[in-house]
């Protein structure tokens, strides 16, 4: 798939300087093609299926402008997206779904419909609520649809906001843009892909001690974090280079203190529509009620489980997020006490380090091949008996490092390194990033870690690509 | 500053730093005593008999229980999974840069025919794209690897994982001023390791189908008429299959691969020397992996192999030259 790679940053290129050289007027209508042009090149499948379901979804919307039957074009407009996201998407993936071989080869039948379906919902759940005074032109809708940074994985849009900044006297952003997408490719090649090789030969067997599994957790949860925000940051250092400022994904999310806070870091667009959409009526339905309350929240994680695919897995692991919550909402008062004894400082540091191993422990679901291989992992993590490694040379390190040789070794310290000065700085990085004057020290830094450390073989697979 | 004044300084930076490291990288992997590449190509050698193949023999000659044997001055260039392809580059860089020998032991057994068992590793040879066969090569056989080897270190940084170590203990070679290789004869064995692991399992699917490869059959002759170019004898062989394995319920199409060698053995003029028959392969006991023998075996067989040699072309060196 191309994004990321070469090919890609050398489109950009070109895109970019086609796109400076068209009129103002013409800009929203050139990207449009842009972005057809895009889909079609990775999948022309998907540039059907797309056309199709967001042509259809404007004509409900269309529908529903006009003051008759709103109702019933709305729920064609669902059923339309929510038809178009199973059957394409698992249609699509059915066979292929593996985060471990990456098989995104196999699931380009339909690029990008888990996202653009659930932003069609939100335009059509938006205009039976609070219909808007303006109609959105068709060319805008299908851009909102198919822009071409965010198609494969997001993040997902809000048309409230996106739409706006159709304005034909926006500004073209590199500069900002060119350096969100080269942190991104540091992201995605130095730190993602060098804990992939790590975590995909872990994952080969269950590890018989609680401690390697664990790790191994913990190191695929680095590895989804720095493998999403790369994609992330190259799709909104895209976008920004042709002057839009798309929704953040990412908060540091691995620096949360409570499940709560890590939803409101974590693939914020999808959890912010799941809030607005899907939490919010069903909890205000049921008036609020603690009941209504919990209800709200399994109902909710239980929908994000089947968006990330029909398979138990995920579903479980939205369900053990769910717990966490309920549990969390429910223990308030008393966890309000415990920060009152033990004083703030303290209090967010149990939290943090509760939070990281729960939301760790959470994705082994999300990347085992099965739950029964999961909660084997579980198991051992929660066995008291056989823990720790009898031998943590033979048995810890040479298997994380996969291998006993020195250079086994040697990897493991650079990529731990690497990783754990990114994860310290990231947040110093990203206020440097938002700069309009190029950070020549940060640019050579990026370039140099890229050629020394950077893994180039994935370059173009994200994880997320699958969903 | 004007932001793409700023671009093209960072570029540049980096573009400069990029390829300092490159030409300290280049110099301190060619110090690398345990890259059996840049061995051959820093030292002087002057070996009678040199061994080549894949993991194999990489695993299963000892040169120095070859040698007490025949008397001779042997090495052993094989390396893990290794293709025809890198033995080609291995027998040229070594025919550059060092004395010809006398014989070369090549192996040759149907897993060296199938892709599945033996692939290329460009970053072995990433400190000689300079050299037109070996960047030709590379070319062909890690065509994305040489498109990138164009940008600065990225000759390196494309398997940097395999690189930064070696170049790291080249550094340490070079300080300490270090001569000869870990492995001294080339065995890739850790001795100590190999006397007590039992053996685990056979790897191979049962009724594996062997699929031949005409790419490797192509370097496999460029292999041999490098060699007969410099008057090299050469020998085929075959380490020991252990019994079980060799059956034709395991490897259906074994046989016509080992006859379709003996072919090109018979085209060649060569000899093809194979070990069925070796008391070694009776016994689950000899190996610690399906293909691969324990240390004592490996001694056994190196032994083995010198004697049939002392049979086929005389125990007295002198004798021999005659």
């Amino acid at each position: 798939m191309p994004f990321g790679n070469l090919t890609y940053l050398v489109g950009l290129i070109v895109a970019l300087l086609i796109y400076s050289a068209v009129g103002t007027v013409f800009r929203t209508l050139y990207l449009l093609l842009l972005s057809l042009g895009f889909l079609g090149y990775i999948s022309p499948e998907s540039l059907v299926i797309l056309l199709l379901v967001s042509s259809l979804s404007y004509a409900c919307y269309s529908g529903m402008r006009g003051q008759t039957n709103r109702s019933l074009w709305f729920f064609l407009g669902v059923a339309i997206n929510l038809t178009g996201l199973f059957f394409f998407r698992e249609f699509s993936i059915r066979e292929s779904w593996s985060i471990s071989s990456y098989s995104v080869e196999y699931a380009l039948i339909a690029v990008g419909i888990s996202f653009y379906s659930l932003q069609n919902l939100g335009v059509l759940i938006k205009e039976k609520l609070q219909p808007s005074a303006m109609t959105i032109p068709f060319t805008d809708f299908m851009l909102f649809s198919a822009f071409f940074p965010k198609i494969i994985s997001g993040p997902l849009l809000r048309h409230e906001n996106f739409l706006p900044q159709l304005s034909p006297d926006r500004n073209i952003d590199w500069v900002p843009g060119i350096q969100r997408i080269l942190f991104g490719i540091v992201k995605k090649t130095v730190i993602a892909d060098r804990l992939a090789y790590l975590v995909n030969h872990n994952f080969e067997t269950v590890d018989p001690t609680g401690w390697n599994n664990l790790i191994v957790a913990h190191l695929f949860a680095l590895q989804l974090y720095f493998d999403f925000s790369g994609y992330t940051d190259i799709a909104l250092g895209s976008a920004r280079l042709f002057g839009f400022k798309l929704t953040e994904n990412f908060n540091f999310p691995l620096r949360a203190t409570s499940i709560t806070e890590f939803w409101r870091r974590w693939h914020i667009s999808l959890t912010s529509w799941l809030r607005d959409f899907v939490y919010t009526p069903v909890a205000f339905g049921l008036r609020g009620s603690v009941l209504g309350i919990l209800l709200a929240i399994l109902i909710t994680f239980a929908l994000s489980g089947i968006w990330h695919g029909l398979a138990l897995t995920f579903i479980i692991y939205a369900c053990t997020h769910a717990a966490y919550l309920m549990g969390e909402f429910l223990l308030r008062d008393f966890r309000m006490k415990i920060k009152v004894v033990v004083g703030k400082s303290v209090f967010n540091l149990l939290g943090w380090f509760l939070t990281v191993n729960l939301v760790s422990i959470s994705f082994l679901f999300f990347r085992s091949t099965s739950c029964i291989d999961a909660l084997d992992r579980i198991g051992h993590v929660f066995s008291c008996s056989n823990f720790f490694p009898s031998n943590w040379k033979s048995g810890f390190i040479y298997k994380i490092a996969v291998g006993g040789d020195q250079q086994n070794i040697f990897n493991l310290s650079i990529t731990l390194a690497l990783t754990f000065t990114v994860l310290l700085a990231e947040k110093y990085v990203y206020r440097r990033l938002e700069s309009n004057k190029i950070r020549v020290g940060l640019m050579v830094l990026f370039m140099v870690s890229i050629g020394l450390f950077g893994v180039f073989t994935d370059l173009d697979k994200f994880i997320y690509g699958q969903f | 500053m004007n932001n793409l004044i700023r671009i093209a300084l960072a570029g540049s930076i980096s573009g400069v730093i990029l390829f300092g490291v490159e030409k300290l990288v280049t110099h301190y992997l060619k110090e690398n005593k345990n890259s059996k590449t840049s061995y051959v190509v820093a030292a002087n050698l002057s070996y009678d008999a040199l061994f080549l193949g894949h993991c194999m023999p990489a695993f299963t000659v000892s040169p120095n229980a070859f040698d007490s044997v025949t008397g001779m001055n042997s090495f052993n260039l094989a390396q893990l999974e290794a293709s025809y392809a890198e033995n080609l580059i291995m027998l040229h860089l070594y025919l550059m840069n060092n004395p010809t020998p006398e014989y070369l032991f090549l192996s040759a057994t149907p897993e060296s025919f199938d892709r599945n068992f033996n692939d290329f590793h460009a970053y072995r040879y990433a400190q000689f794209l300079d050299d037109t066969l070996v960047r030709s090569i590379v070319e062909l056989e890690d065509p994305e690897f040489y498109r990138w080897s164009f940008l600065p270190y990225m000759k390196f940084g494309f398997y940097n994982s395999e690189i930064s170590f070696n170049a790291l203990q080249g550094w340490k070679h070079k300080r300490n001023n270090r001569s000869k290789p870990y492995f001294t004869d080339g065995l890739e064995l850790p001795k100590d390791e190999l006397g007590n692991r039992p053996f685990e399992k056979l790897s191979y699917a049962k009724a594996y189908q062997f699929t031949w490869d005409e790419t490797l059959a192509e370097y496999f002759d460029r292999i041999v008429k490098m060699a007969q170019d410099h008057g090299i004898t050469i020998i085929l062989f075959e380490t020991p299959l252990n019994k079980e394995l060799s059956n034709p319920d395991m490897l259906p199409n074994r046989k016509e691969y080992l006859s379709r060698i003996d072919s090109i053995a018979d085209k060649n003029k060569l000899r093809f020397w194979r070990f069925d028959e070796s008391e070694l392969t009776e016994s689950l006991e000899n190996y610690y992996s399906t293909l691969n023998l324990k240390y004592p075996a490996v001694l056994r067989f190196s032994k083995e192999l010198g004697e049939r040699f002392k049979e086929e072309y005389g125990g007295d060196r002198t004798k021999r030259n005659e």
